[in-house]
This record gives C-alpha cells, sequence and structure tokens, in this order.
C-alpha cells in the first residue's frame, strides 16, 4: 500500500524533445489511477519514471512521501507487466514467478509455497512447468500479473496490459484486472491508449497529450465535464462533435453562429450568464447522444444535410453537415447517436433538434470549458 | 505458373547442387586420397574414377601417428581453440554488451575504434606482435598462442550488433525484479542470446582451428605447436607423402564438422539473426 506524488516532473530527451512537462499528480493509497491518451503522449514516460527505468530531467517522485529519485528499480518495491508480457523465454512458468523472489533471497520452501499461492490465485497452476512459447496470450498475461503480485509490491503497474489480446479476451481480462485490484486493493497505475477501459477500470482517469497533463478526474467527470477539447474529443466514442461558433447578443437573447446556421440560447439556459459574460468564446461541443431526431420542450432545431447512417443494432450513428454541399460554409461532420434504426437517406435534409443545456462551450484557443455543465462527482472506489 | 515455378524450383536445385559440389569435391579428393596408397594419390586425382579408391586402406592414418606426433598437436590445437572460443566468448560478449545497452563515457568512440579495429589483418600487426611477446618472454608457450586472440573486434561487433536488438523489456523487467547488471546478462540476455554465441564459437573456432602464421613465428616446439603445423611437417620429411598429409587432413577437419554439426540449427539462426554473410 502507498500514495505516490509527482511532483512537477519532466522529462528531457534533448532540447527538442519533450515527453514529459511539469506533471503534478497525487495517487491515494489503494487508487486505481488510469492514464490515457493518444501514443507519444507521455504515459508510458510516467509509467517508466515511477519505476526508476528512467530518470527525471526535473522535479521529485515520491512514494510514500519519500523521495525515490535516486532509487534503483528493485528498491522501490513497485511491480510492473509489459505490454509484451516480458516472460523471460527460456524459463517455465515457475521460474519466471520465482525469479523475482529468488532475486530477493527468499528461501527455497517460502519461494515454492509463494508462487504455488499465486499460480492459485490466478489459475496458473496447469501451466507452471511450460515456457512462455507454449502459453495463449491469455496465459502469457496472467503469468506478467503472476510474477508483479508474487513479491507483493506496493505499487503495481500496468502499461498497456490488453493491447496484444483480442477483443474478447480483452474484456473478461479487463474484468479480472478489476477485481483483482478491487481484492488486493494495491495502489495501481494503468497506462492505456483505450478509453473503454480507461473508463471501466480507473477510480480517477488522467487524460494526458504531449507531455502534459490535461485534466484528471473521475471518468464522469472527463465525460461530462470536459475541462478542454482535447478531452471533449478524445473521451466517448464517438467523440464530442467540436466546430467553431460565435456567440452574440440580439433582442436580449444570445445566439451562436455554427456553420453557417444560427442557435437561438434562451436567457433560460444553463451557464447563460457565464456565456453572456465571456468574450472569448470559440468553440462549441456536442456530445452526439445530445440529438434528437423529434422535438422535445427547449430543444432548438438545426437544418442537417446526412452524409451517411451507420446502423449498429441498438442505435445508429448518424453523420451529417449543417451546410449542404451547395452552400457549405463549414465541412465538419457531426455525429448523432440515435437510439434504434434511422430511416435516412444519404443527402437528405431533415430537422434535427438539440438542448442548448447540453452544448459544451470553450474558448478561442480550445484550451478552457468556459462553464461547467454537470455538478462535480466523487471518485468511484 | 505452375510449370515457372516448377522450373524455377529446378533451377534452384541445380545451382545448389552444383554449388555443393564444388564444396565437397575437395573433401572427397582428400577423403579418397587418405586411403589409398601413396603412389596412387596424385595419379588418379584428376579423374573421376580416381574419387574410388580400388583397394581402400586405413596405412596412411597408422603412418600419421608414427611419423608426427598427431595426439600432441590434436591435444595442442584443442585446448588453444577452447580456450580462445571460450574465454572469447565471455570477454566479448561482455564488451558487445557494454556496447550496446551500458551508458559510460567514451563508449562511442571506443566502439567506433573497435569497429575500425576489424580491418586490420592479422599479417599487418604480425611482426611489431611477435617483437612484444619476445619482450614479454612468453614465446613458444600456450599462452602466446591464446592471449592474443581472445578480444575480437569482430566478434565483439557480432555480440554488439545481436544485443542492440534485444527486448529491452525483458532486462527492464529483470531489473524491476531485483536483478544488477551482471545478473541480468548472466540470467536473462545470455540464455536467449544462444544463436549469437554459437555463432562467435563455430567462427573463432574456424578461424583459430586453422591459424597457422602466429603458431608459425612465436613457437618452435612440438610441444605447443597446434594441428596447422603438424601437416606442414610433412613438407620437411621426406618422402613427400600425399596420403600421409590427406589422412593428417581429414583427422584435422573432423571436429570442425562435429562442432558444426551439434551447433548448426544455432549457427544458422545466429547467422540469420546477426547478419553474417560469406
Amino acid at each position: 500500500m502507498a500514495t505516490i506524488a509527482f511532483n512537477q516532473v519532466s522529462k528531457r530527451y534533448d532540447e527538442n524533445t519533450t515527453a514529459l512537462n511539469a506533471l503534478s499528480l497525487q495517487i491515494d493509497d489503494g487508487e486505481f489511477i488510469v492514464l490515457v491518451g493518444p501514443s507519444g503522449c507521455g504515459k508510458s514516460t510516467v509509467l517508466r519514471l515511477l519505476a526508476g527505468l528512467e530518470q527525471p530531467s526535473e522535479g521529485e517522485i515520491a512514494i510514500d512521501d519519500k523521495v525515490v529519485n535516486d532509487l534503483m528499480p528493485q528498491q522501490r518495491n513497485i511491480a510492473m507487466v509489459f505490454q509484451n508480457y516480458a516472460l523471460y523465454p527460456h524459463m517455465s512458468v515457475r521460474d519466471n514467478l520465482a525469479f523475482p523472489l529468488r532475486m530477493h533471497h527468499m528461501g527455497k520452501q517460502a519461494i515454492n509455497t509463494r508462487v504455488n499461492e499465486i499460480a492459485q490465485l490466478l489459475n496458473l497452476a496447469e501451466l507452471l512447468q511450460r515456457r512462455p512459447k507454449q502459453l495463449s496470450g491469455g496465459q502469457k498475461q496472467r503469468v506478467a500479473m503472476g510474477r508483479a503480485l508474487v513479491r507483493d509490491p506496493s505499487v503495481f503497474l500496468l502499461d498497456e496490459p490488453l493491447s496484444n489480446l483480442d477483443a474478447r479476451l480483452r474484456s473478461q481480462i479487463r474484468a479480472d484486472i478489476a477485481q483483482l485490484q478491487l481484492r488486493l486493493r494495491k495502489t495501481t497505475i494503468y497506462v492505456t491508449h483505450d478509453q473503454i477501459e480507461a473508463m471501466t477500470l480507473g477510480h480517477r482517469v488522467a487524460v494526458m497529450n504531449r507531455g502534459e497533463l490535461q485534466q484528471i478526474g473521475t471518468p464522469e467527470q472527463l465525460y461530462n465535464r470536459p475541462q478542454n477539447i482535447f478531452v471533449a474529443s478524445f473521451i466517448g466514442n464517438p467523440g464530442m462533435n467540436i466546430a467553431t461558433t460565435e456567440v452574440f447578443a440580439q433582442n436580449n437573447d444570445l445566439h451562436a453562429a455554427v456553420c453557417g446556421q444560427t442557435l437561438h440560447l434562451p436567457s433560460a439556459v444553463q451557464g447563460y450568464n457565464e456565456l453572456s459574460r465571456s468574450e472569448n468564446v470559440g468553440y462549441i461541443g456536442v456530445r452526439p447522444e445530445a440529438f434528437r431526431l423529434s422535438q422535445v420542450d427547449g430543444c432548438v432545431a438545426l437544418k442537417a444535410y446526412i452524409s451517411a447512417v451507420e446502423y449498429l443494432g441498438a442505435e445508429s450513428l448518424v453523420y451529417f453537415h449543417l451546410s449542404s454541399h451547395d452552400h457549405a460554409h463549414d465541412n465538419t461532420t457531426w455525429i448523432a447517436r440515435i437510439n434504434g434504426h434511422v430511416d435516412a437517406t444519404i443527402d437528405q435534409s431533415i430537422e434535427i433538434f438539440l438542448d442548448p443545456g447540453a452544448i459544451h462551450w470553450f474558448n478561442s484557443d480550445g484550451s478552457n470549458a468556459i462553464f461547467d455543465t454537470c455538478q462535480s462527482v466523487q471518485p468511484r472506489r | 505458373m505452375k510449370r515457372k515455378s516448377l522450373l524455377t524450383t529446378l533451377l534452384i536445385y541445380c545451382t545448389l547442387v552444383g554449388l555443393g559440389l564444388i564444396f565437397l569435391v575437395p573433401i572427397l579428393i582428400m577423403l579418397s586420397g587418405s586411403l589409398k596408397i601413396d603412389t596412387r594419390v596424385l595419379i588418379e586425382a584428376g579423374s573421376l574414377a580416381g574419387l574410388v579408391p580400388e583397394q581402400p586402406s586405413l596405412e596412411n592414418y597408422r603412418d600419421v601417428s608414427t611419423r608426427v606426433p598427431f595426439i600432441r598437436y590434436l591435444v595442442n590445437s584443442t585446448l588453444i581453440t577452447s580456450s580462445i572460443v571460450l574465454t572469447g566468448l565471455l570477454v566479448n560478449s561482455l564488451a558487445g554488451y557494454a556496447f550496446a545497452r551500458l551508458q559510460w563515457p567514451g563508449r562511442d568512440a571506443l566502439l567506433f575504434t573497435v569497429i575500425a579495429l576489424m580491418i586490420i589483418p592479422l599479417e599487418a600487426i604480425a611482426v611489431p606482435l611477435s617483437y612484444q611477446v619476445t619482450l614479454l618472454g612468453w614465446r613458444d608457450t600456450y599462452l602466446v598462442q591464446i592471449l592474443p586472440f581472445v578480444a575480437n573486434a569482430f566478434s565483439i561487433y557480432l555480440f554488439y550488433s545481436f544485443f542492440l536488438d534485444f527486448p529491452k523489456e525483458l532486462e527492464e523487467a529483470a531489473r524491476i525484479d531485483g536483478a544488477g547488471p551482471v545478473r541480468i546478462f548472466f540470467s536473462v540476455v545470455a540464455p536467449n542470446a544462444k544463436p549469437v554465441f554459437a555463432t562467435v564459437a563455430i567462427l573463432t573456432f574456424l578461424t583459430q582451428w586453422g591459424s597457422f602464421l602466429w603458431p608459425m613465428m612465436v613457437t618452435h616446439s612440438e610441444a605447443v605447436r597446434p594441428l596447422p603445423l603438424g601437416i606442414a611437417a610433412f613438407y620437411t620429411l621426406p618422402p613427400l607423402q600425399w596420403g600421409d598429409i590427406f589422412a593428417f587432413g581429414v583427422m584435422m577437419i573432423v571436429p570442425v564438422l562435429l562442432l558444426f554439426m551439434a551447433f548448426q540449427r544455432w549457427f544458422i539462426r545466429g547467422v540469420a539473426t546477426t547478419g553474417v554473410k560469406g
């Protein structure tokens, strides 16, 4: 069990390559944190710095309030599961599990007992004599987890551990990992580029981009209150629709010009005051599920030109533009998530409805939300 | 399409058989010559029928042992070559690993020097080297035939290029598991580097087993001389008996063939992974 603190930690490989920029992050004892972001965003660097595989260029890393910058990986009492499992190919499963214990000079009998315990916990008992190449992807993953757990480390690091598995196995092992973490209550940092893993596993999720922490919060906070357009478009599948906008007052009401159409924003709409005060609104964001095909009280109507419809069974994704091809002001493709089947043809123009209260507003460089659209949410534990 | 692929296959096989014969025929001539009586060896050497001895005999093999101390030469060669191979594997693999994986000042400059050294042949440095070992009083010893060949630039380069591509995660996993650099090398890296160890072992063995010039320069007694000097000794023992020389040659290449057969699998994989050609 351990708390972790990153205090203004940066990692630079040379003058032009900054992998991580001034990261400050506090992780509670027993917490499950997921770092998510696109390739090259610095999330694996965070893990490697914490593991001691790399040295920070600046800042301090502390485990249980003790600065560990100068400690060797083996002195930090952490364990790590690598993306490609990194099982020792020349050793049996038993020897792979026993290796960390041997390195810590544990007695032979104690090693056997501990290895058998872990094998039992992860259903590996029948595989103990096999070599890694004789194992399936899922089995290798379990052995890698076992090797990480066997030493009873205080921090558990997982670097994209499911990325080499097929979709079905991934969801099964995802559930296993969540259950295991709940049972063992180890402080866990999990790196992934898959937002489904991030949203389903993390007590809190940290979204990273270009070496910087964009936002950290519960999955609900990230989804409902994205702090910038990167988080808004990265979290959610499909991500939030983002377009440039211009907000202006007319006849005592606010209006927003979007892709050649004007949205009327009545004074009763949530965040009206903040919006009217702000002089720096640059982007509008709408979640796909905020659109409706039928009028509901308070909704505003937009004219949509359908470009594609994907029927997914329980729902359909409707791709549309707000300008016709002939008068294209903006070629932004919008996506609406509509329940059930949508009977529409390509290039058909329809009315699509939107609750103005569900709109997210961002400043002109997309770096900040104008106001939060939801109440704060406590981390789930 | 099918016919074309059949023709291509046939062509490839014919080429391979042709190439195989080019390499095999000298060995067959030597083997057949070693089983013939001395007077027939050169007479029949040019004919295809001459490859099969009329009355095969092991007489030449018996002669080898009586005319020269073959066993002494064999023991010397085995001792010298295996010492160079074993210590060379240790020294060169550690050097290659240090160049590929560890960070230390002057590493790149030293690596450049090592690579540059690969193009300097022994003949170019044989005289100053000989002078140096004479000053050290090492002439006519095993040591003088072993020590200069333990560290080898080409072997270091082979190990270096193999370790560059070695999966870093295995070493990192071992570091997190609690192993230090030496333990990582011997417990994780070396057991997974068998192909390059086999390649370096066989290439070093082949070079050293046939080494002639250096032992010729620095040794004079049969007590420490290796096999290639033994075979040369026949020229100084008239009459010149080709059957004996061929029998000696056969006995000299048998250990090489056995070694190659034992490590063939690893050697081929090593050649493929390290990109050694020729």
